[in-house]
């Protein structure tokens, strides 16, 4: 399988002399397309740390991260964000939809930004809308939707570059259960019908658990890898086995 | 720790955000001491011919300051106080109580504005005596004031006016603050700025009609005499105010809307970004863009005035003053005595003229000749002789007719005029300057021929003019020069002209240049706070586009797109509302006054761009684009 998403010997360290805190430390992965990769851990484990890394908005201090074999950490800082711009998607938990724009227009702008055709632009977001169940929703504004709707305007934004890589950190984090749902049975449905490649950081077991592969993190490093092999609700409960095992207690996480 | 002490901590952190307010308001304390101090000056007081004009302007002046303190005052207090709600509530949180709260931070305005007043009065005793040595120059006070050195001067009772006045302002202020902040729930200050904005909804209606009233307002203006000055003034005002507030509040929208809709234009590169981000911005700050509209119009417009005044009064001076010494008379006695005086003063003549004319009692009218007439432009230097003298291809029965001088205009155009029998057209009708106001009658020129003719029926005069190197001080000089003169030579001078009107028009233009600074400087810093504090609510929204993968260069642009929209749209329709304003002006002073008008625009302009370069750098640094 073509792998997208390469990482060696990622660390990155804060602070200055004497006082270093490392927030992640040996980090080689792979990212396959098509995959749906769950990242864990306990907070201060350095989730969020490696997805700024893995996103290109922060650099680690040493490593190496290859997107389908280019190695991004050569590049210049506008390059990075242009880059950023035509191969990346993001959704945010606190969704980050710009609330001077419609509805629309926020799923427009990483293509309009690009300075792609509107007609091209227009089509996109016909499709994405149906695909998302947001047709009636276009012309609006983000105070008259509900957060899943937030939510998935937010996944449509992200899917309309058709970026090599959809990074979701803590999706589900501000949405209730059935929003939660919804936005996940989405997301896996992106996964399998666009084939779009899906990097999702979560706390919650239930999230992962629409995942094809779960990476558990540490203290900054990666602690256990486990890969879905039967039904949802069997992965659910490996994946609280897991989290049992890696100590700290399960409530932790719920 | 005590309440006062928290105040004083929270003023030391805020004072870079305080930076531009406390300079605007040091700057304003510091005129308005100036103001106030100039008719306590005991040098001006002296100066019995300024000191009643300096007395009633400087009260004008500081009448007016007073007004549009309060303005500026009340709304930068309002615009601190939104900008700290947060803070408010989280001490609401912490259990401190309202009438705490609201001490703290009325306490803070308090410091702020008490800090202004100490250092404004500074800076103005600092500068009073370049204040006054250029009100001195610059306002024409040449004639009274020439050769007294301005003393270094501080006027007790400015001083305590100043403090009495800003201390009323102040504690007003302090008050409203404290009353605003304990009427305040501690739910509304949580949510102030968690709310998400909503984009307020267009009223179609309203945008159309605020054109019309526009219009409306400019009919009524420029078609004045329609409905009596006053009545037009007022309605005018009235529906300028109103109107420019429905077309900021819904015209504008109006048009931004359409490009949003037109995505063709809209999802091409930053412009989604620029053109939604206008918007938005628009609907909610209408009222303050429009109020800098409405200021913006008062200031080129009041400048416009003044600075008209100034230019009509200088160019009639070159009319009515042509010579600093004239006077009538062919006695070659008399010619010496005056030639003997001139040389025993420590004036250097420049030039020496003399021309013959003729009287004529019956229509009140002088005649010269053709070549007379050429001579005198030339020695004159007028700058555009060659295009009057081109107009003056007079033929036998033709004249040329050049107005009295301090006419303003003349209403009725004349077609022909009798010279004792003799009945000559008019081919050409100007002003420009030949004998002065020591003459005070219409000038007809005719050809030489013609002359030779008129010579016979009526008496000539010889005119005698002589241009000195310091016509300011000629004071003297009128006193000796009169005593050697006859009375019905009519002995004109530098000095004569100059101890009337001149003087007012330098003091008032002088006064209004400086107040136009003052209004400048606080419309600037109303826009600057404002486009500031949106820059503390877009902070975010800068952060997901970064995150989004916008580039720095890209929201660079797109930020000073926008923030040169909000700045440049009360601008144009300030600008607009002015130039009809000064149209109108224009009318009522039969004058053209393009070039005042185009200097009071043009430094508005530049003033206000240099607070837009500032608002663009501290904006671009608050968003944290590098």
């Amino acid at each position: 399988m073509e792998i997208v998403l390469e990482t060696q010997k990622l660390k990155k360290e804060y602070g200055g002399k004497g006082l270093i805190f490392t927030a992640i430390e040996d980090i080689d992965l792979q990212v396959y397309k098509g995959d749906f990769l769950g990242v864990m851990g306990p907070s201060g484990a350095g989730k969020t740390t490696l997805l700024n890394i893995l996103s290109t908005i922060d650099r680690p201090s040493s490593g190496e991260i290859y997107y389908e074999g280019k190695n991004i950490l050569n590049m210049k800082n506008r390059d990075l964000s242009i880059f950023r711009r035509d191969n990346i998607g993001f959704i945010f938990q606190d969704f980050n939809l710009l609330d001077s724009m419609s509805v629309e227009d926020n799923m427009a702008l990483p293509l309009a930004l690009s300075k792609a055709n509107p007609k091209e632009i227009k089509e996109k977001i016909e499709k994405l809308s149906k695909f998302f169940g947001l047709k009636d929703q276009l012309k609006k504004y983000s105070y008259q939707l509900s957060g899943g709707q937030k939510q998935r305007v937010a996944a449509a934004r992200a899917l309309i570059t058709s970026p090599s890589i959809v990074f979701a950190d803590e999706p589900t984090g501000a949405l209730d259960s059935k929003s939660s749902q919804e936005l996940l049975q989405c997301l896996s449905q992106m996964n399998e019908q666009f084939n779009t490649t899906i990097i999702l950081v979560t706390h919650d077991a239930f999230a992962a658990s629409y995942c094809k592969r779960i990476l558990f993190l540490k203290d900054g490093k990666i602690h256990g890898r486990i890969d879905k092999d039967s039904s949802r609700k069997e992965f659910f409960n490996r994946i609280i086995d897991f989290l049992g095992s890696m100590g700290g207690g399960v409530d932790e996480f719920f | 720790m005590n309440s006062f002490k928290i105040a004083i901590i929270n003023f030391k952190r805020n004072i870079r955000t305080y930076g531009l307010y406390l300079a605007a308001m040091i700057f304003s304390v510091a005129t308005y001491y100036n103001f106030v101090s100039m008719r306590y000056n005991p040098q001006f007081l002296e100066a019995k011919e300024v000191s009643a004009y300096i007395e009633s302007s400087s009260m004008a002046a500081s009448m007016l300051m007073i007004i549009f303190l309060i303005f500026f005052i009340v709304y930068s207090s309002n615009f601190f106080l939104n900008q700290r709600k947060r803070e408010i509530g989280v001490y609401a949180f912490m259990g401190i109580d309202n009438y705490k709260i609201a001490f703290i931070f009325a306490s803070e305005g308090l410091l702020l504005g008490i800090m202004s007043v100490i250092f404004g009065l500074g800076a103005g005793i600092l500068f009073s005596k370049l204040f006054m040595m250029m009100l001195a120059k610059v306002a024409l006070l040449k004639v009274a004031l020439l050769n007294i050195r301005i003393n270094f001067f501080i006027s007790k009772k400015a001083i305590i006016e100043t403090i009495i006045l800003y201390s009323i302002i102040l504690g007003v202020t302090f008050l409203k603050r404290y009353l605003d902040i304990i009427k305040t729930n501690l739910i509304d200050l949580m949510n102030s700025l968690k709310k998400e904005e909503e984009c307020p909804k267009i009223n179609y209606f309203k945008g159309i009609v605020s054109i019309v009233i526009i219009g409306v307002a400019y009919y009524i203006a420029i078609n004045y005499e329609k409905f009596g000055f006053g009545t037009a003034l007022m309605v005018t005002v009235l529906l300028i105010i109103w109107g420019t507030y429905w077309l900021f509040g819904s015209f504008f929208s109006m048009v931004i809307r359409y490009y949003i809709n037109k995505k063709g234009f809209l999802y091409k590169g930053t412009n989604i970004i620029s053109i939604s981000n206008i918007g938005f911005r628009i609907k909610n700050n209408y009222r303050t863009l429009a109020a800098v509209a409405v200021l913006i119009t008062t200031c080129i417009t009041s400048f416009g005035t003044v600075s008209s005044l100034k230019y009509y009064v200088d160019e009639n001076h070159r009319i009515e003053v042509p010579y600093t010494v004239t006077y009538i008379s062919s006695n070659e006695e008399e010619i010496k005595k005056v030639d003997k005086v001139i040389e025993n003063s420590s004036h250097n003549v420049e030039l020496k003229n003399n021309a013959n004319f003729l009287y004529v009692p019956d229509s009140e009218v002088v005649v010269v000749n053709l070549s007379t007439f050429k001579d005198i432009l030339k020695d004159l230097k007028i700058e555009n002789r060659e295009k009057v003298i081109s107009k003056f291809k007079l033929s036998k029965n033709e004249a040329g007719y050049i107005e009295r001088p301090g006419v303003m205009m003349s209403i009725l155009e004349k077609n022909d005029i009798h010279i004792g029998n003799q009945k000559y057209n008019i081919r050409v009708n100007t002003k420009v300057p030949i004998f002065g106001k020591g003459v005070p009658f219409p000038c007809i020129v005719v050809k030489d021929d013609e002359y030779e003719v008129l010579k016979s029926h009526f008496s000539e005069k010889q005119f005698n003019g002589i241009i000195l190197d310091k016509p300011e001080d000629t004071k003297d000089l009128t006193f000796e020069l009169a005593e050697v003169l006859p009375a019905e030579s009519g002995l004109y001078t530098y000095f004569i002209a100059g101890a009337r009107f001149y003087d007012f028009t330098g003091i008032v233009y002088f006064l209004g240049a400086f107040l136009f600074l003052v209004f400048v400087f606080a419309t600037g810093s109303i826009i600057y706070f404002k486009t500031l504090s949106q820059s503390f609510e877009d902070k975010g929204k800068y952060g997901i586009l970064k995150k989004l993968g916008t580039t720095d260069l890209e929201i660079y642009q797109s930020l000073s797109k926008q923030i040169g929209i909000f700045f440049i749209l009360p601008l144009i329709v300030g600008i607009i509302h002015s130039m009809v304003a000064i149209l109108v002006l224009s009318d009522i002073m039969k004058c053209s006054l393009n070039k005042p008008t185009i200097i009071s625009i043009g430094t508005f302009v530049l003033i206000y761009g240099i607070f837009y370069v500032f608002t663009r750098r501290k904006f671009i640094d608050t968003v944290g684009v590098a």
